[in-house]
């Protein structure tokens, strides 16, 4: 008696949704969901927020536990359920008596749930749906928000604009990026003096999406330019660079050329 | 009076509950020509029904008045009722992004559809096109694109006299007006 009178201080005292995914794990979890969900308003009980904290219950267990993951589907579906139903203005009794079927044949069961055809039956009730005309203020208030939503994306634009991307080279600067194309050049014809062909890989000084990016792009303008061929045997497997015909091989290198470079 | 004179219904006044009903229930302003399915009565009776509807609604007593737009009917809450009651329906009758685009265009108003859609973006197409079916707004050719501008509609439901009424509020934006 005496635990029961904790627990339900317990509950009475948290803030919040009076549902949390700690429910779920308990054996009796189904009796103190129809306790904490349906004697109270199901709009009390935020989705999101047990749903956030299922999401970091998962984390903590490695995603391993479906039987709370059945439970959490279950208990989300029927809290959406009786959402629904709370706005759609049905009888709170009948909604009662409902439910209370529900937990005599087991729907609410996750087991029974699987096997069980249960569609909910839909009622329309004749009640009207209550939309009411915009206010002078709402009018005005409409419209310093368009204005604030206008000005945070012409900042952002503006911010857009200023801030150069860095796509691994500097478009803007010709002769810098002509540089480059010469050096990536040299690499290739150096390599290929000791083979026919170079594979893309070896060209890279360092392995990151920017540098591969950055020496995949000079490939390509080579190749535009007739140097270099790139040759791809199938799609995602190494591509090879050769050289034109018109294009020869560099002399292997001496060691004190090495050292100048 | 007698017994049998208090208990029944004549055939207008079964005209006008069906209206009252009708109006009352109907999430959509209601057109005329449903009401006149509805109650079997001939166009002209039927005015008849409506004004003494708006006369019976417009006594200081009652808190609803009838609005009329392009032949479509509904209740409304009185102008000077509506901030007081208000939060007890929380859902306005159009869109956030629709509404914002109409204090664009009424703030402004006449402007060009370019600058609205400048400022509101691609999505605004959609929402003028809203707005004009629902009288708000018209639109008229200028160029390669159009001027909008705002109805009477627009003032009688915002129960305006002119804009200038509206441009006056020290929380609007002067520089965007």
């Amino acid at each position: 008696m005496a635990e029961e009178t904790e627990e339900e201080a317990e509950f009475a005292g948290r803030e919040g949704s009076p549902v949390t995914v700690q429910d779920l794990t308990r054996p009796d979890w189904r009796e103190r969901l129809d306790e904490y969900t349906y004697s109270t308003d199901p709009w009390d009980v935020s989705v999101t927020e047990l749903a956030s904290g299922f999401m970091r219950e998962l984390d903590k267990i490695g995603g391993k536990n479906l039987k709370l993951s059945g439970r959490m589907v279950l208990t989300c579906a029927v809290l959406l359920r009786a959402k629904a139903e709370r706005l759609g203005g049905r009888d709170q009794t009948d909604e009662q008596e409902e439910l209370e079927e529900d937990l005599n044949t087991g729907f609410w069961g996750y087991e029974e749930f699987e096997n069980d055809s249960y569609i909910p039956e839909l009622e329309l009730p004749l009640k009207r749906m209550s939309e009411r005309a915009v206010t002078t203020d709402e009018l005005s208030q409409a419209f310093s928000s368009a204005v604030e939503v206008y000005e945070r994306r012409e900042e952002r634009l503006e911010e857009e604009e200023e801030t150069p991307h860095s796509w691994g080279m500097d478009l803007e600067s010709e002769s810098n990026f002509q540089v480059k194309l010469q050096r990536l050049y040299r690499k290739v014809k150096q390599k290929l003096s000791r083979g026919k062909e170079v594979l893309f890989s070896s060209l890279l000084d360092r392995d990151t999406k920017e540098e591969k990016f950055e020496k995949f792009m000079e490939l390509l303008h080579l190749q535009s330019e007739g140097k270099v061929r790139c040759k791809q045997e199938r799609p995602f497997s190494e591509i090879k660079v050769e050289l034109t015909e018109d294009e020869p091989p560099a002399e292997p290198k001496t060691e004190s050329a090495q050292k100048d470079e | 009076m007698n017994n049998s004179e208090s208990t029944e219904i004549s055939p207008d006044r079964s005209a006008k509950s069906i209206i009252e009903a009708a109006l009352f229930l109907a999430s959509e302003p209601v057109h005329k020509s449903e009401l006149l399915d509805l109650t079997g009565l001939g166009e002209e009776k039927l005015d008849e029904e409506l004004d003494d509807i708006r006369r019976d609604l417009s006594h200081p007593d009652r808190g609803l008045r009838l609005s009329e737009n392009n032949d479509k009917y509904c209740f409304r809450i009185k102008r000077e009722l509506l901030d007081m009651v208000k939060y007890l329906a929380p859902h306005q009758d159009m869109s956030r992004g629709v509404l914002r685009t109409l204090s664009v265009i009424a703030y402004n108003s006449p402007v060009l559809q370019k600058e609205v859609v400048d400022i509101r973006g691609n999505g605004a197409y959609d929402h003028i096109d809203q707005l004009i079916e629902r009288n708000f707004i018209k639109s008229e050719k200028e160029g390669r694109t159009k001027l909008l501008s705002v109805t009477q509609y627009f003032l009688d439901y915002f129960e305006l006299n002119d804009l200038d009424e509206l441009r006056e509020g020290e929380s609007v934006p002067q520089e965007y007006l």
